[in-house]
């Protein structure tokens, strides 16, 4: 069902006073202890040795990645490697079974995920490093390693190829939409208004690639069978954020039905993005076990996580502001340059949060793209907010500085009554609350506006604050909620635990809509046996799992009705009519009502299902969370050196479903951008076109050393008018604003601003 | 990989073609996964090598199969050696730790991108073939900045070998041509034009011992690294300084740079700055001039000629001021938090 929020929004859900329900409760994450003892089994263990799967006669793959980023294979030598003990073939172009190229999402472009090109593995065209060319198929994971090493691969290698976002600079392409916009967006006379404002800024600034290093590599096992009937089956065990995604996308590249083809994934271990599409390994996963007729199992290596699977783009940004003496902003330009890759259109829509934050009469935002020679640029954690909103917030910062205001007092200025481009109402925004209740919780009130006035021994000390902000996105989920003659609930949907705590969290949510307690309920996914779930990502799956579960559940108590007895207080009733409450389906006028257990007693049912869906319609409203956060920094200028002291982060969210596991979505997301703020930068030759530090001794991302104590606060207040369970994503927020605050604390600290991340010793120094 | 046969001390060892050394690892399993070693024989030295730690006369004697955990820890590193037990634990993980010998952090790799990539081309790991490193457009991330050649200008990145240099360090290697003793200072090499023969160790010379002198320098000294990620890091520069001072003036010095020579880059010429005069600022930062007044920074690398400047001085000038520091403060100058 597609739901069209009312101008009114969605009824409130009747939530229970604060712990008396299972929502809000800080309850322990239910794979918690596998976790932690090792025994959840990921995808590269569901090989039937650590799990109960049953593939036998598997094999192992490993693929062979390009070394050149731009020419042609002119021949692949595999004899060595077929002469290896235990390798039972090499995949390559001559022998690699044929399939169709899914399309993939639209707007995403997905010809990424063929190893060699829109023809098939056939057309040897290298577009970029770490394109996979063969692959090695052998009894051991070592010997299909050891024989990668041994394929002697030999290219034509065409000049140029480009890897540094710089060198495309110069490129008019605009892209094809910015998640659903226009890539120029314009309103009044921005230009001319910062032009003529009586205070302005006009600034460039840059962020630097990022890989999101999940911890678990990417991987597939794939096995092809047969089912009842004789026809094909492809099973596939997969890392991913996307089941579904991944079950159609396999189902058009090999011409089967999508029922004939299961996924499953039950736990991914971090993704941060890099799951969310396809990737060129399953499909070569499925290949392999084509060509061997035996199930094979293929794991990403570290070093090809670095080509092999997507990254953050690189970024490039004007940001112009006009403001008032009193800091009343005229006029806001916000030019974005991103990258994709040569045959794909993915890119980060980076101007996006500047159509919301602040009010002003003229705005320009607009973004164009360069093409590189690299893996397609994909999703990562807060893709257009993380790129976008640190040259917009370090902008206010330095026109704050320019007005000789305090920061938060320009924000608070500036706040828009309602969305400044569209002219809806926010679902709900408390911008202002998260930055007043942030600041005095951190103790803002005595910082002065100078810089360079506090010092600690060697380290200069410094504070910023950024605002922090993400959509309420949702997307088309179904789930199926069953009651069982024994008081306990089953739900059931194909979404994904990527160690957010999904299947705690949605027990939560049906345990309040059906009155039981949280114990009860159990929740399972990570299956295409189970009804669709969305794609997990842009913070959209508790908001769009829970949503489908309120319908559920509305639906249940139609079922239930049908089958109350006669004599029963309940009989003729309507669905609008009765709550779920305490175990019980009762009247809410009169509290009258029956124990479910008896209920399906008197059905004669053991159990009785209801499904439920949830899809965003249209809106009356602008739905966004929104939150503020605030850093200390030490600066050592002498060594460049730049430590997070402190860090606060205050968002508004929507409900809190549960306090512990929201709470740690919030510091995940923190303690990326301090990654992405001082640490992370994927390095690159620019004349090779290659990545250079492909691994985690010289990736940087930060260490537990790197992060302060942290400290996270939120406004809770549900926002009925964003989704049904009055839920937004809470996944992507925290790292929105880490990154400015970083910088503007570091120029507080130093006097110095850094308008590329990250900040690096050498920056500092200089 | 390329398949080796593995074979296990005593009977092999040592041998004059002899076989590729096993320690902990942690350097060597590393690139031979990525095909950067590609030894037909490999033998285990677990079990074989001495992990005893012995002081004789004044100096302290370690087994080359000591871990770098268990040399930190000891009672007589923590109390004499501070640049020893602070090189060590700000050196890569506990895991790794744990695992490492010293004998092979040694003999580490260097971590040059195009050393470690054997699809570019790189003089160390492939003699001739040229250096990609000094290619427009290299990541010069790593690279050094002092003792580079035209053949090679990666760094050595290790942080033991730069105390051990520091301190006057000997090894005791074991040999079928014979045993013999080899200065800290003398068992790396420079690049020159044969990169590829990083140390004057033989073909199947082992390490046997690694051997400290305890002196009041030693004592009285430490080991200041610069990174930008607070743990788990190789270091931009570090200094291992050791100081025996007579009121203000320096009887006896001993510097080593590390982070910025394509070997542990021990400094006569810093130490000849300050032996016999008084440890003034002014004396100090003439010595970190003269320590790194031959850099010759590959492009992009010309902020660590200043780095390690200023890491050289700040570390003699705390040592002068204030002696070496303990853990917590050693690691509150790594974090910036709670310190000053
Ligand atoms: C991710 C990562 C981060 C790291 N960070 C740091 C860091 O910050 N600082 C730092 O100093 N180091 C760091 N290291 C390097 C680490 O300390 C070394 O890899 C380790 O000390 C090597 O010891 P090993 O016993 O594992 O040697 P191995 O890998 O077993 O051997 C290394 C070399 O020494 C030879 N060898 C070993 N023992 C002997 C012997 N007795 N005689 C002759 N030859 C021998 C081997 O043949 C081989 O060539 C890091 C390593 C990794 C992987």
């Amino acid at each position: 069902m597609f739901f069209d929020t009312p101008a009114s929004g969605f009824a409130p859900l009747p939530r229970l006073a604060d712990d008396a329900g299972a929502i809000g409760r800080p309850k322990v994450r239910r794979s918690g202890r596998e976790k932690v003892t090792g025994t959840a089994a990921y995808t590269a263990e569901r090989d039937g040795r650590h799990s109960p799967d049953s593939f036998p006669g598997l094999l192992h793959a490993v693929a062979v990645p390009a070394t050149i980023a731009k020419g042609r294979v002119t021949g692949i030598d595999a004899s060595a490697a077929e002469a290896m003990p235990g390798v039972r073939h090499v995949l390559t172009p001559a022998n690699s079974p044929k399939l169709k190229v899914p399309e993939g999402p639209p707007g995403l472009g997905f010809q990424s995920i063929e190893p060699a090109g829109p023809a098939g593995v056939e057309s040897q065209e290298i577009v970029h490093g770490g394109q996979y060319v063969a692959a090695v198929i052998a009894d051991t994971f070592e010997a299909a390693r050891d024989g990668a090493l041994a394929v002697k691969v030999t290219y034509e290698e065409e000049p140029n190829p480009v890897i540094a976002i710089e060198a495309v600079n110069g490129s008019e392409e605009r892209p094809n939409s910015l998640m659903g916009d226009p890539p120029v967006m314009e309103e009044g006379d921005a230009e001319t208004a910062v032009k003529e404002a009586a205070l302005s800024v006009d600034l460039q600034f840059k962020t630097d690639t990022n890989h999101h290093n999940p911890i678990e590599p990417h991987a597939t096992i794939a096995a092809f069978g047969k089912d009842a009937n004789g026809s094909e089956t492809l099973s596939v065990r997969e890392t991913t954020q996307n089941l579904y995604g991944t079950r159609g996308s396999l189902a058009e590249a090999f011409g089967l039905k999508p029922e004939q083809v299961e996924v499953v994934c039950d736990f991914v271990g971090g993704a941060f993005g890099s799951k969310g599409v396809m990737w060129p390994q399953a499909l070569l996963a499925c290949k392999c076990a084509k060509l061997a007729g035996a199930p094979v199992k293929l794991v990403v290596t570290r070093r090809q996580m670095y080509g092999g699977t997507g990254h953050r783009s690189p970024t490039l940004h004007r940001v112009a502001l006009g403001a008032k003496e009193d800091g009343t902003l005229t006029g806001i330009v916000h030019e974005g340059f991103t990258t994709s890759s040569i045959r794909d259109d993915y890119t980060d829509a980076v101007v996006l949060a500047t159509k919301i934050l602040y009010a002003a009469p003229a705005r320009r935002l607009s973004q164009r793209m360069g093409r590189l020679n690299t893996q397609l640029p994909t999703f990562m954690r807060a893709p257009a907010e993380t790129p976008g909103m640190y040259p917009l917030e370090c902008a206010m910062d330095e026109l704050a500085a320019a007005a000789g205001m305090d920061p938060i007092e320009l924000r608070l200025r500036n706040e828009p009554p309602k969305d400044p481009m569209t002219g809806k109402p926010f679902s709900g925004r408390h911008f202002v609350q998260c930055l007043k209740a942030g600041a005095d919780r951190f103790g803002w009130a005595d910082r002065p506006l100078q810089p360079r006035k506090r010092k600690k021994g060697r380290w200069l000390i410094g504070t910023g604050v950024a605002a922090a902000t993400y959509p309420a996105f949702g997307f088309p989920t179904e789930v199926e909620l069953t009651l069982r003659a024994n008081g306990t609930v089953r739900a059931v949907c194909a979404t994904h635990e990527l160690g957010t705590g999904t299947a705690t969290v949605q027990a939560q949510v049906a345990a309040d809509l059906l009155g039981v307690s949280a114990g009860r309920v159990d929740f399972d996914l990570g299956s295409t046996a189970y009804p669709k779930g969305g794609v997990s990502g842009g913070s959209a799956t508790t908001l769009s799992v829970g949503s489908a579960l309120r319908d559920a559940a509305e639906k249940l108590k139609a079922a239930l009705l049908k089958h109350a007895p006669q004599d029963s207080p309940l009989s003729g009733a309507k669905p609008g009519d009765v709550t779920f409450d305490s175990g019980k389906l009762v009247l809410t006028e009169s509290g009258k009502g029956a124990s479910l257990e008896d209920l399906l007693e008197a059905a004669a049912k053991a159990e009785l299902s209801a499904k439920g869906s949830y899809a965003p319609g249209k809106s009356e409203f602008s739905k966004h969370s929104f939150g503020a956060t605030f850093v200390e920094v030490g600066v050592d200028e002498e060594f460049g050196l730049v430590r997070v002291r402190r860090m606060l982060g205050c968002y508004a969210c929507g409900t809190i479903l549960n306090r512990k596991l929201g709470r740690s979505q919030f510091l995940g997301g923190m303690v990326m951008g301090i990654g992405s703020g001082l640490l992370e930068v994927t390095h690159h030759d620019t004349r090779l076109a290659r990545w250079t530090n492909d691994n985690l001794a010289e990736y940087h991302v930060p260490v537990n050393a790197d992060v302060p104590d942290l400290d996270v606060m939120w406004i809770d207040d549900p926002d009925f008018n964003a989704s049904p369970i009055g839920a937004k994503g809470i996944g992507e927020i925290g790292i929105t604003g880490v990154n400015a605050a970083l910088a503007n604390a570091v120029w507080h600290a130093t006097g110095k601003r850094h308008r590329t991340i990250p900040i690096t010793p050498e920056a500092v120094m200089a | 990989m390329v398949p080796f046969t593995l074979t296990t001390p005593p009977d092999a060892v040592p041998n004059a073609d002899g076989p590729t050394y096993l320690a902990g690892g942690t350097t060597l399993a590393d690139l031979m996964k990525l095909n950067v070693l590609q030894p037909d024989r490999v033998a285990h030295l677990r079990g074989f090598q001495s992990t005893a730690i012995e002081e004789i006369d004044g100096e302290l004697w370690v087994g080359a199969g000591c871990t770098m955990a268990a040399l930190a820890d000891h009672p007589i590193v923590r109390a004499r050696l501070p640049a020893v037990r602070h090189a060590l634990i700000l050196a890569a993980s506990p895991q790794i730790r744990n695992m490492a010998t010293v004998g092979g952090n040694l003999l580490q790799r260097t971590r040059c991108p195009y050393y470690r990539h054997t699809e570019f081309r790189c003089n160390k790991r492939e003699p001739g073939s040229g250096c990609d490193a000094q290619e427009e457009g290299a990541d010069r991330s790593l690279m050094a900045v002092l003792g580079t050649s035209e053949r090679c200008i990666a760094n050595y990145p290790g942080d033991f070998a730069v105390a051990f240099a520091a301190l006057g360090g000997t090894i005791e290697t074991a040999h079928p041509d014979g045993n013999r003793s080899i200065s800290a200072t003398d068992l790396h090499r420079l690049p020159e034009d044969t990169p590829h023969i990083e140390t004057v160790l033989r073909p199947g010379e082992l390490i046997s011992q690694l051997v400290l002198p305890l002196s009041p320098a030693a004592a009285n000294g430490w080991y200041c690294k610069v990174r930008e990620r607070s743990s788990y890091a190789f270091a931009l520069a570090s200094a291992a300084v050791g100081l025996e001072l007579d009121g203000d003036r320096v009887t006896s010095c001993h510097i080593a740079l590390g982070g910025v020579g394509t070997k542990p880059w021990r400094s006569p010429e810093a130490e000849a700055v300050l032996t016999g005069q008084q440890a003034t600022d002014e004396r100090i930062e003439a010595a970190s001039e003269a320590a790194l007044a031959d850099a010759n920074p590959p492009k992009g690398t010309e902020y660590k000629v200043t780095l390690a400047k200023r890491t050289l001085a700040f570390a003699l000038k705390r040592l002068r001021d204030e002696g070496p520091p303990d853990d917590a403060t050693l690691l509150a100058l790594q974090h910036g938090r709670e310190f000053g």
